[in-house]
C-alpha cells in the first residue's frame, strides 16, 4: 500500500541519518582542528559541513514535497515533522563545528596548567559532542523512545566541562594579552561545542516525539 | 452552571417527546389510507376468484381427453377443441418466426442506432405508441381489407397470424426498448472505449444483457395474442372447423370456439366452453409463468 | 455517430504501430519535460450543441508520466479527457475544434478512424463498468473484437497480472465479474483496457466510487503502469493528484459576459510545483481549498 510514499519516507530518514553521521564527523574533526591545530582536520570539518548543508537543503525539499503531496498523518506526520526539526538541529550543529574549527589557535604557553585544563576540557567536550550526535542519530535510526532521556544525561557532562572552562578562564591571574585573546577564543569554542550538545539533545527529543507522539522538547536558544 | 443546563436538557427531552407524539395522529390517517388500499386490491381479487370458481365448477366435469383429442361436433358428448388448440399453437409459432424478430430489430435500431434528435425518428416513435392504443377490431378490419381481400389470401390461418403479429408489434417493441434502455450506458461506453464498433458492442454486450427483459416482454405479448378474439373474427376465424388446420387453410382458435359454444343452447356446451376456458387459461398461465421464471432467473442488478 | 466497422488489417495512416506500447522505457530516465510528447493539444476546444464547454487548451502530455487533470466541476477536465480518445464522438452534438496531435498526427484529421484511436488509447471510467459476464470474458472482449485471438489465455493472464488482479481471481476466471468488489471491478476494467495493448490509459475519476483501501491499490497500480504506458487521470480529489501524478494540469471555469460558463486550462506544471508554488493565483486558490 502506498509504495511510492513509503519509499519517499525511507529516503527522507536515510538522508537524515547520512546528514547526522556527517555532522558527527564535522564535530570530531573540528575538535581535532581546535586542540591539535591540524590543517587537515580543519579542511575535513569544512568539507563535512558543506556536505551537511547539501543534505539539509535536500531534506527541506523532501519534507516540502511530502507534506504537499502525500498529506502524511499520525506516525508518518510525526516522522516528517521530526525530520524537519532534526534537519535544522544537525545543520546548526555542523555549523557550530565549523565555527569551532575557525577558532583554532595554538595556546601562547603563558599559563601552562590552565592552558592544559582548558584544552583537555575542550577535547572532552568535542569528543563527547561527536559521540552525542552519533548516539542521537542511532536512536533516530532504531526509533528509540528513550532517546531524550539518554541524551540529556550526556549533555550534563558537556555542560560541566564548559563550566570548568569558564571558571578556569575567569580565575586566570596572568594578564598577558596573547593569553587573554586565546582564552577568549577558547571560551567561544566551548560555547559552540556546548551548543552542539544541545542540538544533539534536540535531535533525541524529536526522536522521542516521533516514536511516542509526546513532546519533551524545550525550545532552545537561537544559535 | 448546572441549573440552566439541566433546564435546557429537560426542554430538549420534551421537544423530542412532542415530536414523537405527533406521529400518532399521522399514523391514524395512514392506517385509514392503508385500509382503503387493501380494500381496493380485494375488489379485483374477489372478482377474479369468483370468476375462477365459476369456471372451475362448470368446466371441470367436462375436462377430459375427448376435449383435447376430438374435433368440434354437434353432439356435445363427442365435441372437442383439438383443431382450435392446434391453430392457437400454430399462430404462436408464426408470431415467433415473424413478428418477434421484426419487433426486436426495430427496438434495437430505435434504441441503439437511430439519431434521436431527428423529426422522422420521433414520428416513428410516436406512431408506435399510437399503434399500441388502437382497438384490436381495427386491426381485424385492416387484415380483412389488405390480407384477406387485398392480397387475396382468403380467410386462412396465416392471415390471422400476421394480423395478430401486427397488433403485437408495438407492445413487444416498447418492452424490448425498455429492456435495452435498462442496460447501463457504461456498458456501451466500456465497449466503445476498447475500440469496438457500435455494432460489435450491441451484438456482443448490450443485446445479451437485455435478452431476459426482451424475452419477458415477448412472451407477455405472445400470450395476449393467443387470447385475442376480435381481430380474428374479422379475418374469418369464425368458422366451424373439424379438421387439423394448415397455414393456408381455414381455422378457428380457442377463444372463438369458446365464444361459439357459449352461444349454443344446450347446457352441455356451456360446460364444454368452461372446460375450454380452463385449457386456454392453463396455456396462458404456463406462458406467463415461463416469463416470470425467465425474469427471476436472469434479472440483473446494475 | 461512428464510422462503419473497419475490416481488420487496415491501418489508418499515421497512427503509430502497436509496438509503441512497450518499445522503449529509456524515456522514464529522462526529466519529465524532455520525454517524448504523446499528446500535443493546440487551442483544443469543445462545444456541445453550439455551447462552448472548453476552449483554447494548449497542453503537452509526455510519455511514461502520470498527468492529472484537476479543477472544480464543470471545468471541462472530463470533456478534455474524452477528446483524447474521441469518446466525445459518441455525443452527437459535440464538436471539437483546434488540434489534438497524437504522436504528431491529428486525432481529428480526416484520415483517422475513431475506432483505431480507441484501440491505442484505452479508457477507464468513473464507475467500474465490467460487462455482465465472466472475468475471463471481460478481459477477452477487446482482443476478440479486434481479432487478436492468438494466445488469448496468455494475453488475459498478462493483462490481469499487470492490473495486480491475477492472484485474486486466477481460481475463478469463469465466475461473473459482477461478483467482484468495487475495487476489484475497477482493476478488472483496467486489465480489460490493458489486454488490447494500448499506448495510453485514460482514467476518468477512477477511484471516486471506491473505498480508501481500493483507492490506494489503484494509485499504486498507476505508479506501476507509467513504466510502460502513459497515464492521464481526471480526479476531483486533489490529494490523489498530488500523490500519483508527475504533471498536474489545473482547469477552471470562466464566466462570460452573458453568463456563459466555459472550461479553460489555467496552469500545467510538475505536481511539486503546482502544490508548493503554483504560478497562477487561481491555481493557488484552488489547491489551498479557498475556491471551488
Amino acid at each position: 500500500m502506498r509504495v511510492g510514499f513509503q519509499d519517499e519516507l525511507d529516503e527522507l530518514c536515510n538522508g537524515i541519518q547520512a546528514e547526522g553521521r556527517l555532522t558527527a564527523i564535522a564535530v570530531s574533526e573540528a575538535t581535532r582542528a581546535l586542540v591539535d591545530w591540524s590543517v587537515q582536520a580543519f579542511d575535513a570539518t569544512l568539507a563535512a559541513e558543506s556536505e551537511v548543508k547539501l543534505h539539509y537543503n535536500e531534506t527541506e525539499v523532501r519534507v516540502e514535497t511530502l507534506l504537499a503531496r502525500q498529506a502524511p498523518v499520525a506516525g508518518d506526520l510525526r516522522t516528517v515533522l521530526a525530520a524537519l526539526h532534526i534537519n535544522r538541529s544537525l545543520e546548526r550543529a555542523a555549523h557550530n563545528a565549523a565555527r569551532v574549527a575557525h577558532l583554532a589557535t595554538p595556546p601562547p604557553r603563558r599559563a601552562l596548567v590552565e592552558e592544559a585544563v582548558i584544552t583537555d576540557a575542550l577535547r572532552a567536550m568535542g569528543d563527547r559532542g561527536a559521540e552525542m550526535v552519533r548516539t542521537a542519530i542511532d536512536t533516530f535510526e532504531r526509533r528509540d523512545a528513550n532517546a531524550a532521556r539518554l541524551l540529556s544525561a550526556l549533555d550534563e557532562l558537556v555542560d560541566r566541562e564548559n563550566e570548568k572552562i569558564a571558571d578556569t578562564i575567569l580565575t586566570m591571574e596572568n594578564n598577558d594579552p596573547e593569553l587573554r585573546k586565546w582564552a577568549a577564543r577558547m571560551l567561544f569554542a566551548g560555547r559552540w561545542l556546548e551548543r552542539v550538545g544541545d542540538h544533539a539533545v534536540n535531535v533525541a527529543e524529536r526522536t522521542t516525539y516521533m516514536v511516542t507522539g509526546e513532546s519533551t522538547a524545550t525550545p532552545s536558544g537561537p544559535t | 452552571m448546572n441549573g440552566p443546563t439541566r433546564t435546557a436538557s429537560v426542554h430538549a427531552t420534551r421537544a423530542v417527546e412532542r415530536s414523537l407524539a405527533g406521529r400518532r395522529h399521522r399514523s391514524l390517517a395512514a392506517s385509514v389510507f392503508l385500509v382503503y388500499l387493501l380494500f381496493s386490491t380485494l375488489v379485483g381479487l374477489v372478482a377474479l376468484f369468483v370468476l375462477l370458481f365459476t369456471i372451475l365448477r362448470d368446466g371441470l366435469p367436462y375436462l377430459d381427453p375427448t376435449l383435447l383429442a376430438n374435433a368440434p361436433s354437434a353432439n356435445p358428448a363427442l365435441a372437442g377443441a383439438r383443431p382450435a388448440i392446434i391453430a392457437s399453437v400454430m399462430i404462436a409459432l408464426v408470431l415467433i418466426a415473424t413478428a418477434l424478430p421484426i419487433a426486436i430489430a426495430t427496438a434495437v435500431y430505435l434504441e441503439e442506432f437511430a439519431p434521436k434528435d431527428r423529426w422522422w425518428i420521433r414520428l416513428i416513435e410516436l406512431n408506435i405508441q399510437n399503434l399500441a392504443a388502437i382497438p384490436s377490431i381495427i386491426f381485424g378490419i385492416l387484415g380483412l381489407a389488405f390480407l384477406v381481400r387485398g392480397l387475396g389470401l382468403g380467410p386462412v390461418l396465416l392471415a390471422g397470424a400476421l394480423i395478430l403479429g401486427l397488433q403485437m408489434l408495438p407492445t413487444v417493441i416498447i418492452s424490448a426498448r425498455e429492456a435495452l434502455r435498462a442496460v447501463p450506458d457504461s456498458v456501451r461506453q466500456g465497449g466503445m472505449a476498447l475500440g469496438a464498433t457500435r455494432l460489435q458492442v450491441v451484438w456482443r454486450e448490450v443485446l445479451p444483457a437485455a435478452i431476459p427483459g426482451i424475452a419477458t416482454g415477448s412472451i407477455l405479448g405472445l400470450s395476449r395474442a393467443i387470447g385475442e378474439t376480435a381481430p380474428l373474427l374479422m379475418v374469418g376465424a369464425a368458422t366451424f372447423v373439424s379438421y387439423n388446420p394448415g397455414l393456408l387453410t381455414q381455422y378457428t382458435v380457442l377463444p372463438i370456439l369458446i365464444y361459439q359454444w357459449i352461444k349454443l343452447p344446450q347446457a352441455d356446451f356451456q360446460g364444454l366452453a368452461a372446460a375450454a376456458i380452463i385449457v386456454l387459461l392453463a396455456i396462458l398461465i404456463t406462458m406467463n409463468g415461463f416469463a416470470i421464471w425467465m425474469r427471476n432467473r436472469y434479472e440483473r442488478k446494475w | 455517430m461512428d464510422a462503419p466497422p473497419t475490416t481488420t488489417g487496415t491501418q489508418p495512416r499515421g497512427l503509430q504501430p502497436e509496438t509503441m506500447a512497450g518499445a522503449s522505457n529509456e524515456s522514464i530516465e529522462l526529466p519529465m519535460d524532455q520525454r517524448e510528447v504523446v499528446f500535443d493539444c493546440r487551442e483544443l476546444g469543445v462545444r456541445y450543441a453550439g455551447v462552448r464547454a472548453l476552449r483554447d487548451v494548449d497542453l503537452n502530455i509526455h510519455r511514461n508520466t502520470v498527468t492529472a487533470l484537476i479543477g472544480p466541476s464543470g471545468c471541462g477536465k472530463s470533456t478534455f479527457l474524452r477528446c483524447l480518445n474521441r469518446m466525445n464522438d459518441l455525443i452527437p452534438s459535440a464538436v471539437v475544434d483546434g488540434a489534438c496531435l497524437y504522436h504528431d498526427e491529428d486525432l481529428y484529421g480526416p484520415q483517422i478512424d475513431a475506432i483505431e484511436v480507441r484501440k491505442r488509447i484505452g479508457m477507464v471510467f468513473q464507475k467500474p463498468n465490467p460487462f455482465p459476464k465472466s472475468i475471463y470474458d471481460n478481459v477477452a472482449f477487446g482482443p476478440r473484437v479486434l481479432g487478436m485471438k492468438d494466445g488469448l489465455d496468455d494475453r488475459i493472464e498478462q493483462a490481469l497480472r499487470r492490473a495486480a488482479l491475477w492472484d485474486e481471481v486466477k481460481d475463478r476466471l469463469r465466475q461473473g465479474a459482477l461478483g467482484l468488489s468495487g475495487g476489484q471491478q475497477q482493476r478488472l476494467c483496467i486489465a480489460r483496457a490493458l489486454a488490447v495493448e494500448p499506448d495510453v490509459i485514460l482514467m476518468d475519476e477512477p477511484c471516486s466510487a471506491l473505498d480508501p483501501i481500493s483507492t490506494a491499490a489503484i494509485e499504486d497500480l498507476m505508479t506501476d503502469l507509467k513504466s510502460e504506458y502513459t497515464v492521464v487521470i481526471v480526479t476531483h480529489n486533489m490529494q490523489q493528484a498530488a500523490r500519483v501524478a508527475d504533471m498536474t494540469a489545473f482547469f477552471s471555469v470562466d464566466q462570460g459576459e452573458t453568463g456563459t460558463r466555459c472550461g479553460v486550462l489555467i496552469e500545467v506544471d510538475s505536481t511539486e510545483k503546482i502544490f508548493t508554488k503554483p504560478s497562477n493565483e487561481r491555481t493557488e486558490a484552488y489547491v489551498t481549498g479557498r475556491f471551488g
